[in-house]
């Protein structure tokens, strides 16, 4: 059989891309001879240790990628097997590369959250707050119970007054992503009927691999654009995604987020008796202060005028008094006043010394003689008279007095 | 209080918080105060009660043709 080049090329180009298994194929490897031409194509070479496999991926293609691939990065590339006639090749027509292993993911990692940045992906001004009292919780996790239990256990001894939908979702492998950013949508979906409060996504931990569905972009979108605020608690404390810094709030670890999302009844119930001891408190003031006024009140049922005009006559009166009773001490203290004038005349020693008699004083100390015994010979004594004093000395002291 | 029994927990608490304020700041009368006192304690029981025989309810959700929807699942 004589075929022409292109004849066989043809057939061989049929028979491959005919060929269900050489369509949508996922291949691992490193890539090599990496270009991006000014077309915005991309070609590269896919090795590993035995084999080398063309591929291309064109500009309409790779605009969608969530991080740069280049020579030397492990990659897993989706696509068809096409053939390039013109030069006789097979080739992978590549639509989607996923970064794969620590390094590539660490990068892709790196860049997406850089990207998604520059988007204000991150901006805080975007976080929502979270409901006090959520009525209806929306949880989007895995199958598997762990995850789920732990969440439902915080839930119940916490705040059981709830009530929960459910979204399980495979959380790692292919495909995860587009359920998880799927139930996230149909949380959205349900909740513009059937409101949902507040939603937490979450995931037990694991490797950055196993971790991976939460950095794509499927999801990240997903929880963008998601009207519901967002609770993100993906893997334990020192893990983190992309998901989480998208959220309106991370928590460190899935039972953590349930303690985020619904308050503590024990917590209310003390609230609740502290605002009861208080309305108590307050009514029975508030009665007792009315006993009070009521009192007040059967004392004097009085008009505010008529009070003022007695207040008034009252002061009157008081003047009245006060002005009676200065007046009277007044002429009482008068009267003490002279009463006093005459004892102290009638007292006055000098009354006496104008009826004859003297007084004696001893020079040195001045103290007065009225016994024999206050001087002695030769003491000297002053005499007081009405008009002046007399100064002596003592000659002689005779006790008794004589008959002259 | 609304006659309203429906009211949420988060409005019974809000109210009760109010009414404590309100009868603190003691410019009510005697009768106004009684009214309020009384509204008071029974949003406290009614807060309570909402702790108390609170029962969380699980829902599974499902999308099927007419849209999603969510059915009653028991989990442990």
């Amino acid at each position: 059989m004589l075929y022409t080049v292109r004849e066989l090329t043809q057939y061989i180009k049929h028979r491959l891309q005919d060929d269900p298994s050489l369509c949508e194929v996922s291949v691992r490897g490193e890539i090599s001879n990496f270009t991006h031409h000014t077309s915005g194509h991309m070609y590269f070479t896919l090795k590993d240790e035995h084999s080398q496999l063309n591929c291309v991926m064109f500009r309409g293609a790779n605009t969608k990628l969530a991080f740069k691939p280049g020579t030397g990065l492990k990659v897993v590339c989706s696509g068809d097997i096409t053939v390039y006639e013109k030069r006789g090749v097979y080739q992978l027509t590549v639509w989607d590369i996923q970064p794969d292993g620590i390094g590539a993911l660490y990068q892709a990692f790196e860049q997406l959250k850089a990207q998604l940045s520059e988007r204000g992906f991150f901006d805080p001004a975007r976080k929502r707050p979270l409901p006090l009292f959520p009525k209806t919780i929306g949880i989007v996790t895995s199958r598997t119970g762990a995850v789920l239990h732990d969440i439902l256990n915080v839930i119940r001894r916490r705040f059981p007054a709830v009530r929960i939908i459910l979204a399980q979702t495979r959380v790692q492998g292919e495909g995860a992503a587009a359920e998880i950013a799927g139930a996230i949508e149909q949380m959205n979906k349900l909740s513009r009927t059937d409101p949902i409060d507040v939603l937490i996504v979450a995931r037990g931990g694991g490797s950055i691999e196993e971790l991976w569905q939460f950095n794509e972009l499927k999801v990240v979108e997903a929880v963008f654009d998601s009207e519901i605020p967002i609770v993100s608690a993906v893997g334990h404390e020192t893990d983190v995604t992309i998901c989480d810094f998208v959220a309106d709030l991370r928590a460190p670890t899935p039972s953590a987020a349930a303690e985020i999302v619904v308050p503590d009844r024990e917590q209310l119930r003390q609230q609740i008796a502290g605002h009861k001891i208080r309305l108590d408190h307050a009514i029975r003031r508030t009665v007792e202060m009315s006993r009070d006024r009521l009192a007040r009140a059967e004392r004097g049922v009085v008009h505010p005028r008529d009070r003022i005009n007695q207040l008034r006559q009252y002061l009157d009166e008081l003047t009245r008094q006060m002005h009676t009773t200065v007046t009277h001490r007044l002429q009482l203290r008068r009267k003490d006043l002279s009463m006093l004038g005459a004892t102290l005349h009638a007292l006055s020693p000098l009354n006496h010394l104008q009826r004859g008699y003297s007084i004696v004083l001893r020079a040195p100390d001045r103290a007065v003689v009225n016994t024999i015994d206050a001087v002695t010979a030769g003491s000297d004594l002053w005499i007081l008279v009405t008009d002046g004093k007399i100064g002596c000395r003592v000659r002689e002291i005779k006790e008794g007095w004589d008959h002259e | 209080m609304s006659e309203n029994e429906d009211i949420t927990f988060e409005d019974a608490l809000a109210e009760l918080e109010d009414i404590v304020h309100e009868l603190e700041e003691s410019g009510l009368t005697l009768e106004d105060a009684l009214l309020k006192f009384e509204t008071g304690v029974k949003l406290s029981r009614l807060c309570n009660k909402e702790l108390d025989d609170a029962e969380m309810r699980i829902e599974q959700l499902t999308e099927g043709e007419d849209g999603v929807r969510t059915e009653r699942v028991e989990i442990e």
